[in-house]
């Protein structure tokens, strides 16, 4: 589809997106800056590549609650391999983007083969992930990770921090997966109608683990990306990052059978600028966690209105 | 109670062939007593582990530690029976907490009484807008309930920064130590709400409502049922209650942080189901949710006196969660087939 059809269907989230730019540029000079769009893009990284893996399960009609978690324990099992079981690098990333592929396989066997609401499954694997975070180290921050690590979140290739590379790679990746191989058909039929793909032979069920392993395969490669970062695995890093992928895919207008990478962009971008601008006009933390949430509500209301305007 | 909607009609509203009633029956007859069993063979284990958990102490102490989690698993219940989900129940008791906090502890010169009402109210609000959301505007009830969760946890953290507020007044403090003819208060309080859910969900119009929102939309709105009202109020009630069991728990501990609430979201979900509330709606009951918010309580007070690190407590309750659904789920696809 041509990128003009496509912005003509885009969601409201759009229009609010670039008022909340025109906003934020006029209030501080260097938001519209290259330097300020890498820095944002770079902390953005983490986001991007978690919210690639749940805009699949979103097209396939689910709900994952669990990649914050999820990516918390592969982290914590990288650095755990890495730092007390002092194993070379290769294999310990392996290792990690394994153990999030089990996790999110093992939500897609709750969901297809155990027909638990994907919600309650997500969430009853997050409660698993994040118990065994915190109880694999008692509770503590896993550090002294080896310095051959460090580039992975610092280091820069071809001008770009290699965080951004990743994020490149798991947007591409999700492209080609999802708009020019089967597998991405049948996620777009199973959103649309499961039912329709049973009766037509396919064994839908398998699509749909499969979606919920990329979520978790994706959560894995955020793990490196966030462990590589802060050069330490933290048991609670990731809470509250499924919820802002959650709603990253929702704002930008992902739902069962519709949207896409473009959608899932979009939602990322919209919450990254929030984020970054309110960080830039020096709103304390705690105060940010209730703008961003109220903005997300309003703003999925209102898509949601309009949304059923139009379609009336 | 459970028998009107249970035996007949299955989730979506179809109604059942009708061979399958006797099997049908067997099952929501034995189900509530094979969960009493369930807790009576748990604690059998445990005690046979270690004989203190027999000891009156402990037993009391259990029924304390599981009251905030049986009120906002009663709230939970009563959405659940409508087929709906309340995702901010953690959230809203830690804000609450919150409020009630802050008019005690920063706010001089004002009676508690008036600030644990600012609490509930708070609670009763983030229910309304809960409901206004779901019933009004129509969201999904996950997502409305999810996103509210996250403006409850910014509104705490707004009104109280990183410190936690403490010392709050004896009158109030009392509700959360205080003892009434040999038993804490607490426990009293929660007898007293869940005595007033059975009436609610039994004996008035709106329980009935409730159950017919819940077992069959589509009929409840032939019949004449304005069930946005119902739904409203629901998820109304389940902050309340949430306010409350907040409360309760703030009494006792005699702060508030920020953390307060939200382990409590994965019990009070996983209580009800397992207590043979289904997540479908219309069928659920109080005795069944109370059975399950104990079940859970008691494998939970096992884990410390079997001395299981509580780090790990977050992995048994999801796993718990998780069988307890998966159990719902897979009863109800041998009922209908």
């Amino acid at each position: 589809m041509p990128l003009k059809e496509r912005l003509k269907q885009a969601p409201p989230a759009i229009w609010v997106l670039l008022l909340m730019i025109a906003f934020f540029a006029s209030r501080e000079a260097t938001f519209l800056t290259i330097g300020n769009l890498l820095s944002m893009l770079r902390q953005g990284s983490i986001l991007i590549i978690l919210c690639m893996g749940v805009a699949f399960v979103r097209i396939g009609g689910g709900i994952d609650l669990s990649v914050g978690a999820v990516m918390t324990l592969s982290g914590m099992i990288i650095a755990w391999l890495l730092a007390k079981a002092s194993m070379p690098m290769f294999p310990a990333i392996l290792l990690a983007l394994l153990a999030g592929l089990c996790l999110g396989m093992l939500n897609g066997f709750f969901v297809t083969k155990m027909r638990i609401p994907s919600f309650i499954a997500t969430l009853g694997t997050q409660g698993i992930a994040f118990g065994i975070s915190l109880g694999m180290n008692k509770g503590y921050v896993i550090s002294g990770l080896p310095s051959s690590f460090e580039p992975l979140g610092h280091g820069l290739v071809l001008g770009l921090p290699i965080p951004i590379w990743f994020a490149l790679f798991a947007i591409l990746l999700s492209f080609i997966l999802l708009n020019l191989t089967q597998f991405g058909v049948y996620v777009y039929a199973i959103g649309g109608n499961e039912d329709a793909l049973t009766l037509a032979g396919k064994p839908s069920w398998k699509y749909k683990a499969m979606t919920f392993g990329y979520a978790g395969f994706m959560s894995g490669l955020a793990a490196i990306v966030i462990t590589a970062r802060t050069m330490a695995a933290q048991p609670t890093v990731g809470s509250g990052m499924e919820f802002e992928a959650f709603f990253a895919t929702v704002l930008g207008g992902v739902f069962a059978g519709r949207g896409g990478i473009f959608e899932t962009m979009l939602g990322v971008l919209f919450i990254l600028v929030l984020r970054n601008g309110l960080n830039l006009m020096g709103v304390p933390t705690y105060l940010q966690l209730a703008i961003i949430g109220t903005v997300l509500i309003l703003g999925i209301i209102f898509s949601t209105i309009i949304d059923r305007r139009f379609r009336r | 109670m459970r028998t009107g909607s249970s035996d007949r009609t299955t989730g979506d509203g179809r109604t059942a062939p009708d061979r399958t009633r006797p099997k049908g029956k067997i099952r929501s007859t034995l189900l509530p007593l094979s969960r009493a069993l369930a807790l009576f063979l748990l604690c059998l284990f445990i005690t046979i582990l270690n004989p203190n958990f027999l000891k009156p102490t402990n037993l009391i102490n259990i029924l304390r530690q599981a009251t905030p989690q049986i009120i906002v698993a009663l709230g939970m219940t009563i959405v659940l029976l409508t087929g709906g989900i309340d995702l901010s129940v953690g959230s809203t008791m830690t804000f609450a907490s919150v409020v009630a906090g802050y008019f005690l502890t920063q706010v001089s010169g004002l009676p508690w009484q008036a600030a644990a009402a600012a609490g509930l109210a708070a609670g009763a609000a983030v229910g309304l807008m809960n409901g206004l959301m779901i019933a009004k505007i129509k969201l999904p009830a996950p997502i409305a309930t999810y996103g509210m969760l996250w403006i409850g946890r910014g509104l705490s953290f707004a009104l109280m920064g990183t410190t936690p507020f403490y010392g709050f007044a004896d009158g109030f403090r009392k509700y959360g130590r205080g003892y009434w003819l040999g038993l804490p208060l607490p426990i009293w309080i929660m007898l007293a709400v869940a005595a007033l859910m059975i009436f609610l969900l039994t004996w008035t119009v709106f329980g009935r409502r409730v159950y017919a929102v819940g077992s069959n939309a589509d009929a409840a709105r032939a019949s004449g049922i304005r069930s946005d009202k119902v739904l409203i109020l629901v998820y109304v009630l389940s902050g309340l209650m949430a306010a409350l069991a907040g409360l309760l728990l703030t009494a006792r501990m005699n702060a508030v942080d920020q953390d307060i609430g939200e382990p409590y979201l994965l019990p009070a979900l996983a209580s009800p189901v397992m207590g043979g509330t289904s997540m479908s709606g219309g069928e659920g009951s109080v005795g069944g949710s109370i059975i399950g918010s104990l079940l859970m309580v008691v494998l939970l007070n096992g884990m410390n006196l079997l001395n299981i690190s509580s780090l790990w407590q977050q992995l048994a309750l999801g796993i718990v969660m998780l069988l307890a659904v998966w159990l719902d789920v897979s009863l109800k696809r041998r009922a209908e087939t």
